[in-house]
């Protein structure tokens, strides 16, 4: 106990409990810097109970006396809390970043996809409003979502990633997009045979896609041409 | 398997004697594989013992095409299909093998065939005429007579094993994967056939059989189309198949049968078989059925299906017994018409 108090100053306790607990390998740290900026919590105050308290256990310096029931009440907010600041956090430069550092670690895993090889995956919500929709795993490879693989991320928000955060993150580091000339697609058989329906679908789309490319290409010449 | 008196064909006995030996030696017989990627599924249209049949598409050329899928067997046992199917391969409707392909991975062996299109007999046949059955059975006899005077037997006859395309009035006899060579006084397995076609030779274990097993079947089908009774013998098992055989054809003929080939019947018919007088052939004639019926009729139907397999019918002969006569007859006029249509234009 001595330990941990005579080192208060630097460690931010409740967010490293928070970062450090079960089901929240997603989340990355939020600055001090962007939290105590009052301009960033705009409309927050009205999203979430008890929010001065909840603020204040944030940021380690929540010393009221109340009841079990009002403190547990102020622990489930400020839960909340971060989660709803972590949206608009990983939206940012800083946030992308950090976000951008997991991503490449593999905090996010990797896609269920068999045909995408383990490319790594990034939390998405499906909405941005709290409580629609818990959390989904987008993956740039195969462009789709997917289930969480384990139980406990089923109960994490989708908001506290938001609709916009993966594919933010792909225009600030575009290096990141996988190359999708030569997508691998599976091929169903029967005994060796390729099903006709499903086989002339995906001959015509790789047709189209061809034709797509050769037209962005020439679009692309007669750019650099004009130039 | 009890000592007996020997049978050899009455024709084309020595058909594969006299080929090279090539012709028959199917286990040494090597099959030249096609590109798999060629063809493609469109639907599962029918499964049997044996494999998995689906109406397919040649990619290539856009041609429908019908794609038998094989269940593991025996190597040796897809060798003697293909090679009987090529050595029967633009005969008169044979089912026409176009190609054969295998899986890259599984090696799962696919045969691919002309597409037909058929109507499944239970509804089509129903809906025949007298002339119909005729026609077709005259059809069926000219793929018979084909395959016979090649040398092999196809052992599998039966209406599901026909293609009746009736809209443009082909036939194709399909399912060439019981058939075998065959060889004066070889020995063969009795374990062919379907039940209801069965020649009463299986039956009763003789397994010096030959081409005229095929005219058995023939006989058994011939019989359910012109009485309107499927299955016309109708067996509950191998054994109960002889039975209703006896039930029509009589014991004394049976027993003439088992004598002269020096057959011993199985211990287990004892009691079974009983005695039965022959039953005559007007007796099947109905209301429903008399439409279909007439002195050639039967007399045609008496001639296939006899026990002794050296009394029945050879497919040629049948082809000229006079039940055919109006089918024969139509083909002349149809040759006569070409050949002026072809003396006019030249």
């Amino acid at each position: 106990m001595d330990d941990i108090s005579s080192e208060s100053d630097c460690t931010k306790y409740w967010i490293d409990w928070f970062l450090g607990a079960q089901g929240n390998e997603f989340f990355c740290e939020i600055d001090d810097e962007f939290l105590s900026d009052r301009f960033n919590m705009t409309g927050l105050n009205s999203e979430v109970q008890y929010y001065q308290y909840a603020m204040d256990l944030i940021m380690d310096s929540f010393e009221h006396e109340c009841d079990d029931q009002t403190r547990e009440q102020i622990e489930r907010s400020a839960r909340h809390l971060y989660g709803l600041i972590h949206a608009r956090y990983i939206l940012t430069q800083r946030g992308l970043q950090k976000m951008f550092d997991k991503y490449k670690n593999g905090d996010f895993g990797v896609c269920p996809r068999v045909l995408c090889n383990r490319h790594p995956v990034l939390p998405v919500g499906l909405s941005d409003i709290p409580h629609s929709a818990p959390v989904k795993m987008f993956c740039m490879k195969c462009e789709d979502v997917y289930n969480p693989p384990l139980a406990r991320f089923a109960t994490i928000d989708g908001a506290y990633f938001g609709t916009s955060f993966p594919f933010l993150l792909f225009q600030v580091y575009p290096h990141l997009i996988p190359n999708k000339a030569a997508p691998e697609r599976f091929v169903p058989t029967i005994f060796g045979f390729k099903i006709h329906e499903h086989a002339k679908l995906a001959r015509w789309q790789n047709r189209r896609r061809l034709e797509m490319m050769h037209r962005l290409q020439l679009y692309e010449d007669e750019e650099v041409k004009s130039r | 398997m009890a000592s007996h008196n020997t049978s050899i064909a009455r024709t084309y006995s020595y058909v594969n004697d006299r080929m090279p030996a090539a012709y028959s030696d199917y286990d040494a017989f090597q099959i030249q594989w096609g590109e798999i990627e060629s063809y493609e599924i469109v639907k599962k249209v029918g499964r049997g013992k044996y494999s998995e049949v689906f109406e397919g598409v040649n990619v290539v050329n856009q041609q429908k095409c019908i794609i038998k899928v094989l269940k593991p067997v025996k190597k040796k046992k897809i060798k003697r299909e293909v090679k009987i199917l090529q050595n029967l391969a633009g005969g008169p409707n044979v089912i026409h093998l176009h190609d054969v392909v295998r899986d890259a991975q599984s090696r799962t062996p696919s045969l691919i065939f002309e597409y037909v299109n058929n109507i499944d007999f239970r509804i089509l046949y129903p809906r025949f005429t007298d002339y119909d059955i005729r026609y077709y059975i005259y059809e069926l006899l000219k793929a018979l007579d084909f395959c016979h005077s090649k040398g092999i037997m196809h052992r599998d006859v039966k209406p599901h094993n026909v293609m009746i395309d009736h809209e443009k009035r082909t036939l194709r006899l399909i399912d060439w994967g019981l058939a075998e060579f065959y060889h004066a006084g070889q020995e063969y397995n009795v374990r062919v056939a379907s039940r209801y076609f069965k020649g009463p030779e299986l039956l009763v274990d003789f397994q010096e059989y030959d081409y005229s097993l095929d005219m058995w079947s023939l006989g058994a089908m011939f019989a359910s189309m012109i009485f309107r009774k499927e299955p016309f013998f109708h067996g509950n098992s191998n054994t109960d198949q002889l039975v209703k055989i006896a039930r029509v054809l009589g014991t004394d003929a049976l027993n003439a049968y088992l004598e002269k080939y020096d057959i011993e019947l199985d211990p287990q018919y004892d009691e079974l078989i009983g005695r039965y007088a022959r039953k005559p052939w007007q007796r099947f004639v109905n209301t429903d059925n008399q439409k279909y019926i007439s002195p050639e009729a039967l007399d045609f139907l008496d001639k296939l299906l006899r026990y002794d397999h050296q009394e029945r019918l050879t497919a040629k002969e049948a082809m000229e017994h006079d039940y055919f006569a109006p089918v024969r007859k139509e083909h002349e006029e149809k040759k006569l018409a070409l050949q002026r249509q072809n003396s006019d234009s030249s």
